[in-house]
């Protein structure tokens, strides 16, 4: 029998015993008891609404008044063909497929590695790894204070798990596709994901959400990632999602001295999208740069939440947010920089810039400092515009057309951002979707 | 453009009430005045707050969060501390039933 939520907070109480028989055959305690403790957590908080300062622009009622239930495998409706017409073409990566959350081996692509890097699914990792992901799981994304971290604590049943051991380099990407398939119910999915990357060591890892149909369902994804002293690692987040579903995701990165972040997020799909990036600096000369773009258009909702702590002296990060509008899409950028006492010389720095292409889209914008320190450098701007006419007449005077002078003036700034991504074949897909959307855009007008 | 979606049935609106429906992936707010059935975004232009909780007064709905008032025929926004018009949706009625397009 499926289990059901409706839009009382206590059916996601009652249906945990059942998920847990349901879908772990034998959960270890510790686990069990993080998850109880997560959906009383869940029990406590509810949905935020719109009276939370975090959710002051994101009105979720659409997702709390919602009916769902735990997702089919619905595997019958993926192959080999549906995976490659989704997947980064010419991308050379250990690839894991999941559906509906659930990973699927056979489609999978893990190469193998000498090297003692573990890459495999978290359910796997339970019983192989237990030892690394009892010691990491939950420890970084707050459960206590986060109602959909709770929720995805409770209600996570699988997702990826990269280990990475000291000074050693993934030379391959990890590469996570994870398809929603066309359900009869609206489907609910927590995809959870843990990254440990060891000291002097490297990873990238790609998490690429897409649909095969457009119906409305629920995406709330959690990816906890660990670095060591001196490690290295990019992470992608590509949200191309059905245009009726939603999406909330959650990326928290724990970092120690002189380690290296660099996260990248492609905001493209859903109908209402939250986008939480929140690393902690924690130990000194650490490194953390974060990039997003955000295209939402006709009725889509798409918001930023950047929460950057700064918990050491030394350490440098830079947020660079783009995003474009169109019809009656909205927009919303909440970043804020913290810096802890004893943080000295801290060099933050919060960018985001937008671009409305018509009169109905709208975008609220908030950059925060809270700093707790002195000698640190910190700055953060904002800005809300349309295209510039004047540059569009200066490209038209050299006798480029009109709809290719707005390309050229929204590819590069897009470009802005996707231009960070060392991972050519992810940026070249991107690109090329960006494209297709100005395409889309320019037709309607 | 999108299609018109079933919403509830008109014997379920009296005069003068507003119920609050989740339409696809949007929060649709349905009222009857004089005898007509409108709709609009269940969300207050000033700070994303269900309408649907609020009063309405003839043509008038009233936020009760802040006391922000909008004219549920055309969006208008009528007192601070909204600025900008609500979204008003198109609304057709077939066998007793109300439907909803989402612009």
């Amino acid at each position: 029998m499926a289990i059901e939520f409706n839009n009382k907070v206590e059916s996601y109480v009652n249906g945990l015993p059942e998920f847990q028989k349901t879908y772990f055959k034998e959960i270890p305690s510790w686990l069990s008891d993080i998850k109880n403790e997560a959906i009383k957590s869940f029990s406590k908080l509810g949905f935020p609404t719109p009276l939370d300062e975090d959710w002051r622009f994101t009105n979720l009622a659409p997702i709390s008044r919602n009916s769902f239930q735990i997702a089919s495998n619905g595997i019958s409706e993926v192959n080999k063909e549906s995976i490659d017409k989704f997947s980064i073409p010419s991308l050379d990566c250990h690839k894991l497929i999941f559906v509906n959350g659930r990973y699927v081996s056979d489609l999978s692509d893990i190469k193998s590695d000498a090297d003692g890097i573990v890459i495999k699914s978290l359910k796997e990792a339970l019983n192989s790894d237990k030892d690394l992901v009892e010691k990491h799981l939950g420890k970084y994304a707050e459960y206590k204070n986060d109602a959909f971290i709770s929720l995805n604590t409770a209600y996570f049943e699988d997702g990826v798990f990269v280990y990475v051991p000291k000074s050693k380099i993934a030379e391959k990407p990890v590469y996570v596709l994870n398809i929603s398939t066309n359900e009869e119910a609206q489907s609910l999915v927590n995809p959870r994901n843990l990254v440990i990357v060891e000291d002097n060591a490297e990873v990238k890892v790609v998490e690429h959400y897409v649909s095969t149909a457009q119906n409305v369902y629920l995406s709330n994804v959690v990816t906890e990632f660990v670095l060591g002293e001196n490690a290295n690692a990019e992470h992608y987040m590509l949200e191309l999602e059905s245009k009726k579903a939603f999406n909330i995701s959650t990326l928290r990165i724990q970092q120690k001295r002189s380690s290296n972040i660099k996260s990248h997020s492609i905001l493209l799909g859903g109908a209402i999208v939250r986008n939480n990036v929140h690393p902690v600096l924690n130990g000194e000369g650490c490194n953390s740069d974060i990039f997003g773009l955000y295209l939402p258009k006709d009725r889509q909702h798409m918001d930023n939440f950047m929460r950057v702590e700064h918990a050491s002296p030394h350490c440098d990060s830079r947020q660079f947010y783009n995003g474009i509008l169109d019809d009656k899409a909205r927009g919303v950028f909440h970043g804020r920089i913290v810096v802890h006492e004893g943080a000295m010389l801290t060099d933050a720095k919060q960018t985001n810039r937008n671009l409305l292409l018509s009169d109905t889209a709208q975008i609220d914008t908030k950059p925060q400092l809270e700093i707790y320190n002195y000698d640190v450098k910190c700055t953060h701007g904002a800005t809300i515009g349309q295209m510039d006419d004047e540059a569009i007449f200066y490209l038209k005077s050299r006798g480029i057309p009109n709809k290719e002078a707005r390309r050229i003036m929204l590819q590069s700034f897009t470009n802005e951002t996707l231009e960070s991504m060392s991972l050519e074949p992810v940026r070249e897909s991107m690109e090329n979707l960006i494209l297709e959307w100005f395409e889309e855009s320019f037709a309607n007008k | 453009m999108s299609d018109f979606h079933k919403v509830a049935p008109t014997s379920e609106i009296e005069e003068g009430e507003i119920k609050s429906f989740i339409v696809e992936s949007e929060i649709v707010a349905v009222c009857k005045v004089d005898g007509e059935y409108y709709a609009f975004k269940d969300e207050c232009s000033h700070q994303t707050l269900p309408l649907s909780d609020g009063d309405i007064q003839g043509e008038i709905v009233t936020c009760c969060y802040h006391g922000a008032e909008f004219n549920v025929k055309t969006g208008e926004a009528l007192c601070l501390p909204a600025t900008d018009p609500i979204e008003i949706f198109e609304v057709k009625i077939e066998n007793d039933e109300i439907f909803v397009k989402l612009g």
